[in-house]
């Protein structure tokens, strides 16, 4: 063995800091991205959704109001959706740059995935935790007092925490890991390559649709989506999470930074 | 002479163009290496297989003994500088100094605060607002504060003014002298780094044409001037690099060292003898003739 | 720095004149390799040659731990070595040019002796 090698085998033997923990770091340090933004969004959106219903229901008269004390008209609230939006870009930015200042200081592309999920996953978990709190105060205080609803709106109305909770982590999961696996794509294949995969994807979508109108399944399918429920469709959510964290790794694991 | 980059037959290409072809060279222990070449000679390319960021088709590729792809025993004591390096969006060159210090072990702050205060870097701005200099030197000083085993240097001072690059040099050389590691140098600007250096690898269009010990390529050539006729009859039988004309005198570059009888017979026929600069070495093996012949 | 001689040969030089000047005395200390490589500006293991040529000739010796000192009679040594060298570095190119100038001997003496008042 040569002495280069080893002395290279004594380092590794005396105990080192984590680089994955150290990825991680990378990913939090400017607590604006992960943490900072999206909560701003968040409580931006929940603002607007109660401005919005005191307008309704000043307007109306007070007859927008239901039985159950909340505005009709809020319940398809769109503004919890704007973080998620926002998340995905994350995604794709870290992919993008983080992941090539990571590579520039000799992190390997297997350190950065697994500090990447993790910051993925605990961010979820947390952010999902929030938001089925969030949706139990909802309900306590009647829609912020003014009926409006954000994080129990339509989907989740009859949902109870745990179930929210479930759904919500499955939603963050499967944003984080579509933005991840699109910013793979072009990472690994540039602008010309990004094209083409999603014109196949939009041709796989509008085949499948196809094949569903010719058996006539949309009724099939509408039937189970009711059967499974809110819950059960952000588990069948999973399967996709997996499948884009499997393409992020295949596509980095070949892929070298340019420029 | 310990090895610590081992390369044999290394080629590379990129669709049609050849970056690397049947490469092979070592990178000697605690030796200031410096890789000369011009634009897309393959410095870059080389550097980003010795430092696993790119992957090696043919021939093999040891670093520490080792593989590098995805190695992380051995790419946590690399430290790759980079003048095209990317950045997270919203960092501040403060960020990225930390980040830096969480990977590379021997990562000394101290040091790191001292060439901030010298190179003036303002830690609190973004590293979008910096200005090219202010870039270059956040590199720099991670690459001299990391203290890796091995360093790589590309290009990384051609944002900096003359005031900033001297600084970087003197500090390269204390540093080096007080922790001895291996450092490549890639650059341009030969002239300035001569000294510095202690190994030379001049690569063009993907081919090794030196690897030697500086010395021996400072007196690889010799420029012979005087009369055209003398100075052909001198070259005649020898390796010219490069030939220039100016009427009836002529300048040419001999490669190889000169004998003590060869000078004698350079100074019998009224022939100058003058050493070549490492730059131009470096300039007339790579490119070609130049003739200019006033009538 | 010029071109033509080895820095590492031209750092023992630039000591040897040192030493023959009286700036570096005898057994006194001379500064370490990596003060002459900041010094200079070169390569550390450049100027340890140079060091390492002048303790190989003996005008330099090491004190373990310590550092480099310059070696009893070595400005003596040095003199001499030079002067050796005097006739082939000095007057055999003065003799040549002066020949080259059609300089005669009477002229090159009366020139010798008007340089010595200069």
């Amino acid at each position: 063995m040569t002495a280069a090698a080893a002395s290279l085998s004594t380092a590794q033997s005396a105990r080192r800091p984590s680089r994955v923990l150290g990825v991680v770091r990378l990913h939090l340090v400017d607590g604006w991205n992960y943490v900072f933004v999206p909560w701003l969004v968040t409580g931006a959106a929940l603002l607007i959704s109660i401005v919005i219903a005191i307008i309704i229901a000043r307007a109306s008269g007070g007859s927008a109001v239901g039985a159950d004390g909340f505005t009709e008209g809020v319940q398809f609230s769109g503004a919890g959706q704007a973080m998620f939006w926002y998340l995905g870009v994350i995604a794709i930015q870290t992919i993008n740059l983080a992941l090539p200042f990571a590579l520039g200081l000799s992190v390997t592309r297997r350190e950065f995935l697994l500090g990447t999920g993790a910051v993925f996953l605990g961010i979820s978990l947390i952010n999902s935790a929030l938001y089925t709190v969030l949706g139990g105060l909802e309900e306590l205080t009647g829609g912020w007092w003014v009926g409006t609803r954000m994080f129990t709106s339509l989907m989740l109305h009859d949902v109870d925490p745990l179930g929210r909770f479930v759904f919500f982590t499955c939603l963050h999961l499967v944003v984080f890991t579509f933005g991840a696996a699109m910013a793979s794509v072009f990472f690994r294949w540039k602008a010309m390559g990004t094209t083409i995969t999603i014109i196949a994807l939009a041709f796989l979508l509008v085949g499948l649709a196809a094949l569903v109108t010719f058996t006539d399944g949309w009724a099939g399918i509408g039937d189970w989506l009711a059967g499974s429920g809110t819950v059960g469709i952000g588990l069948w959510t999973l399967p996709l999470t997996a499948l884009c964290s499997l393409a992020t790794w295949a596509l980095l694991s070949r892929a070298t930074p340019k420029g | 002479m310990n090895a610590v980059v081992e390369v044999t037959g290394l080629s590379k290409r990129f669709k049609d163009v050849v970056a690397l072809d049947d490469v092979s060279l070592s990178l000697h222990e605690n030796t200031i290496h410096g890789l000369l070449g011009r634009n897309g000679a393959g410095k870059t390319t080389l550097m980003q297989l010795l430092t696993g960021q790119d992957f090696p088709p043919h021939g093999t590729v040891r670093v520490f003994g080792q593989h590098p792809v995805e190695n992380a025993a051995v790419l946590r004591r690399i430290c790759f500088i980079k003048e095209s390096q990317k950045y997270p969006e919203n960092f501040t060159a403060g960020h990225v100094l930390r980040s830096a210090s969480w990977f590379y072990e021997g990562w000394d702050q101290g040091f790191a605060d001292q060439l901030v205060r010298e190179f003036r870097l303002p830690l609190k701005r973004e590293i979008k607002k910096l200005s090219r200099g202010q870039l270059s030197a956040v590199g720099v000083i991670v690459g001299l504060a990391a203290r890796a085993p091995l360093t790589f240097f590309d290009e990384p001072y051609l944002g900096l003014d003359a005031v900033a690059r001297q600084l970087f040099y003197d500090r390269l050389l204390e540093d080096y002298a007080e922790h001895p590691r291996t450092v490549v140098l890639s650059t341009h600007l030969i002239d300035e780094v001569a000294n510095l250096l202690e190994r030379v690898i001049l690569i063009d269009q993907g081919r090794i044409l030196i690897d030697d010990e500086a010395e021996n390529a400072r007196r690889a050539a010799t420029t012979v001037a005087g009369r055209a006729d003398a100075v052909d009859a001198f070259a005649a039988g020898r390796e010219v690099l490069h030939r220039s004309g100016l009427g009836g005198l002529s300048a040419v570059t001999v490669r190889g060292q000169l004998s003590d009888q060869d000078r004698a017979a350079a100074d019998a026929a009224g022939l100058d003898l003058s050493p070549v600069s490492l730059q131009d070495l470096v300039v007339r093996t790579t490119s070609g003739t130049d003739r200019k012949e006033v009538a | 720095m010029d071109e033509g001689k080895p820095i590492f040969v031209q750092i023992a030089e630039q000591i040897e004149n040192d030493i023959i000047s009286g700036a570096l005395p005898e057994e006194g200390q001379v500064p370490s390799t990596n003060e002459f490589a900041a010094f200079h500006r070169i390569n550390p293991a450049t100027a340890g040659k140079g060091v390492n040529r002048l303790v190989d000739a003996g005008v330099l010796y090491k004190r373990r731990g310590i550092g480099m000192f310059v070696a009893e009679g070595a400005r003596a040594r040095l003199i001499e070595g030079r002067r050796e060298r005097f006739q082939d570095e000095y007057l055999g190119p003065l003799l040549a040019e002066a020949a080259k100038l059609g300089i005669d001997r009477q002229q090159l003496i009366t020139m010798l002796e008007k340089g010595k008042n200069a």
